[in-house]
């Protein structure tokens, strides 16, 4: 591990990073009044509109892991990094605003395991329940491994106190204020990230005499999107065309964009059906204009190493790339900022997967199996247990983190082994009414264990060459191809064996099934508590719904605007 | 439209952009001091003095998100 500082701070770039504790701890004690009911520790309320909705759902997926990660990654991967933003978000975002979110919101449900309760039974919503659960303290528990990895490293803070210092600050907002103060500190983040962050890019390319300049200096597969992913080996990320758009555009994005419950109960929050279904639609405008932070700054990097500014060593470490132009382009006040909008990056990280983790916990595991109804005064105080269980399991996922060097990998395998298959069956459950419960259950499973599987065979160097390019359709893949592959198997599996299951199993009623899949709509207008369940996945009742509102505040016109800009970028670097 | 977060059917609560205002400034305000106070630091970029310029841009932004606060509009 390097031990020379890369950056210092001067006073006032410290008196910067503990005002920034100092708001996030007093945000919590005041919101602490406004989240006593159930309603507002775990949902805000449900009175959210789309602005603070959309930015908390963009921001839920805006840590300080994605900042370094794709900016390094844009170092090894060149422009193809800005996929991850485009087609691999946006279409699904969309998706989930216009066709998913009106089962999720109408049902009333808490959670997306919530949702698999009520379409199939207790032992699928336990299954997904159950390994959402640990995705989200590991998943936290790893923000705060690489927020002490990264402050150490470029300021030499010692471990233990960058640890317990920000583990304490995001224990105390969240146990005081629930996921209300997630999502007051999340669009603080955004704009902390935002302001933090893009000046980055923005000397960058002053400091290379321009955009157009930064992308003249570039080997061609580094500045192109699709023009060469022919072949696996022609780019840098040993992946094909295919495997972009089923990997990226389709498995990956679909499954974590649309059943990652961290992202979903941001929709949640929002005071209707109409808000919840344009929160996703807003974030993907806001997720689509983050290559101008995080790919630009990386194409920057990949310019200054080539002309000897910046240290080769980089490419080794590519994860180091922000730091480093932090270091070069910013004065005494903005290394400041610029440490705290990473800080606030991965404790906004933190406090999304320990919010996540409370709810799920406590409706879908705690009450699920204590089977009687709580008061809403117990299950706030049962969140609030919770929270510090999870922050104290995130502190112990950390430190194991530390002697564990590839528990990332670990975390990668996670992702795919949880959300692409829950996808399939998401997927499935909502649009095929004859889908049953058994085969959502096993279909489920062996999608986990499918991707787990191949997972392990990876890391156990069990796949011979004949096996390797099978899986992966490349006979070098990078540890990306591998993990795009390793999600487009475990969803096909699961697809393949709930149907197959599903043919031989007796459905559902489909009396039981009103109002969870589409086409199966509730006979009696306004059955739900504000009348939503009249929309539900029905183009009739979208229809009642354009009628009243004006074009410009319909989720279908802006789903298609998102759409049109994604086409206009990927046309632009194609 | 109305900042749902202070709808008179909850309790009364500070908007969140006001909060965001608040951060914007507070923190605008210290870039652009350092800025005025660094004024001789070189930088990579010669000629710019972002510390004063960016801060600028922030308390602008605070402004803007302090009167939206104010206003109770989203």
């Amino acid at each position: 591990m390097q031990t020379e500082r890369l950056i210092t701070l001067t006073p006032a770039d410290w008196l910067i990073v503990a005002l920034y504790f100092a708001a996030i701890i007093g945000i919590g004690f005041y919101l602490k009044r406004f989240a006593d009911r159930k309603e507002d520790f775990f949902e805000a309320g449900r009175r959210n509109g789309v602005w603070v909705a959309g930015l908390a759902f963009v921001s839920a997926n805006l840590g300080a892991i994605e900042m370094l990660g794709w900016s390094g990654g844009t170092v090894k991967y060149g422009m193809l990094v800005s996929h991850f933003y485009w087609i691999g978000a946006v279409p699904a975002m969309i998706f989930l605003g216009l066709y998913m979110m009106p089962f999720y919101y109408s049902t009333r449900i808490h959670s997306v395991p919530g949702y698999l309760l009520l379409r199939f039974d207790e032992r699928t919503r336990l299954l997904s329940a159950f390994s959402f659960a640990i995705m989200t303290v590991l998943m936290s528990g790893v923000n705060l491994y690489l927020m002490a990895l990264v402050f150490r490293t470029i300021l030499g803070w010692n471990w233990d106190v960058s640890i317990w210092s920000s583990a304490a600050a995001v224990a105390c907002y969240i146990t005081l204020g629930g996921l209300l103060s997630a999502i007051f500190t999340e669009v603080i983040q955004f704009f902390l990230i935002w302001f933090g962050l893009f000046l980055v890019s923005i000397l960058g390319i002053m400091d290379l005499g321009g955009l157009g300049r930064v992308f003249q200096g570039l080997p061609p597969e580094m500045s192109r999107l699709w023009a060469d992913t022919g072949h696996a080996s022609g780019n840098a990320m040993g992946v094909n065309w295919f495997g972009l758009a089923m990997g990226v555009g389709f498995v990956l994005s679909f499954g974590f964009w649309t059943t990652d419950f961290l992202l979903v109960q941001r929709a949640f929050t929002a005071k209707d059906l109409r808000t919840a279904r344009l929160t996703p639609i807003l974030a993907s405008f806001f997720k689509m204009f983050l290559p101008f932070i995080v790919v630009v700054s990386g194409l920057v990097a990949y310019r200054l190493i080539a002309r000897g500014d910046l240290p080769d060593s980089i490419l080794k470490n590519p994860d180091s790339t922000l730091p480093y132009l932090i270091a070069r382009y910013y004065p005494p006040g903005l290394i400041g900022l610029g440490i705290t909008a990473l800080l606030a990056g991965f404790m906004a990280g933190q406090a999304g997967n320990v919010s996540a983790f409370n709810t799920v916990w406590t409706f879908d595991i705690y009450q699920a199996l204590r089977k009687t109804k709580a008061t809403d005064a117990h299950l706030v105080k049962v969140g609030r247990i919770t929270t510090l269980i999870g922050i104290l399991i995130s502190v112990a996922a950390a430190y194991a983190a530390k002697s564990f060097p590839t528990i990332m990998d670990f975390l990668q395998a996670i992702f795919s082994w949880v959300n692409a298959p829950l996808f399939a069956t998401m997927l499935l459950g909502m649009f095929w009414k004859r889908t049953t419960s058994p085969a959502a259950f096993w279909g489920l499973l062996a999608g986990m264990i499918t991707s787990f599987g191949i997972f392990l065979g990876f890391r156990l160097h069990l796949w011979g060459p004949g096996a390797t390019y099978a899986l992966t359709f490349s006979d070098r893949p990078s540890d990306m191809a591998r993990n795009l592959w390793q999600a487009i198997w475990a969803w096909s599996m699961t697809l393949l064996v709930t149907l197959a299951i599903t043919m031989a199993t007796r459905p559902k009623e489909e009396r039981l099934l009103i109002g969870l899949v589409r086409g199966l709509v509730p006979t009696e207008r306004g059955a739900g508590a504000n009348g939503d369940d009249a929309a539900i996945g029905t183009g009739k009742a979208r229809g009642i719904a354009a009628v009243r509102e004006p074009w410009l505040g319909r989720p279908g016109f802006w789903a298609c605007m998102a759409l049109a800009l994604v086409v206009i970028l990927n046309l632009i670097f194609w | 439209m109305k900042n749902p977060l202070n709808q008179p059917t909850h309790k009364r609560m500070i908007s969140i952009w006001t909060w965001v205002g608040l951060v914007l400034a507070v923190y605008g305000g210290l870039v652009f001091i350092c800025g005025v106070y660094y004024m001789s630091n070189p930088v990579a970029v010669r000629g710019h003095h972002p510390g004063l310029w960016w801060g600028g841009v922030m308390i602008l932004a605070s402004l803007w998100f302090l009167y939206a606060g104010k206003k109770e509009t989203v």
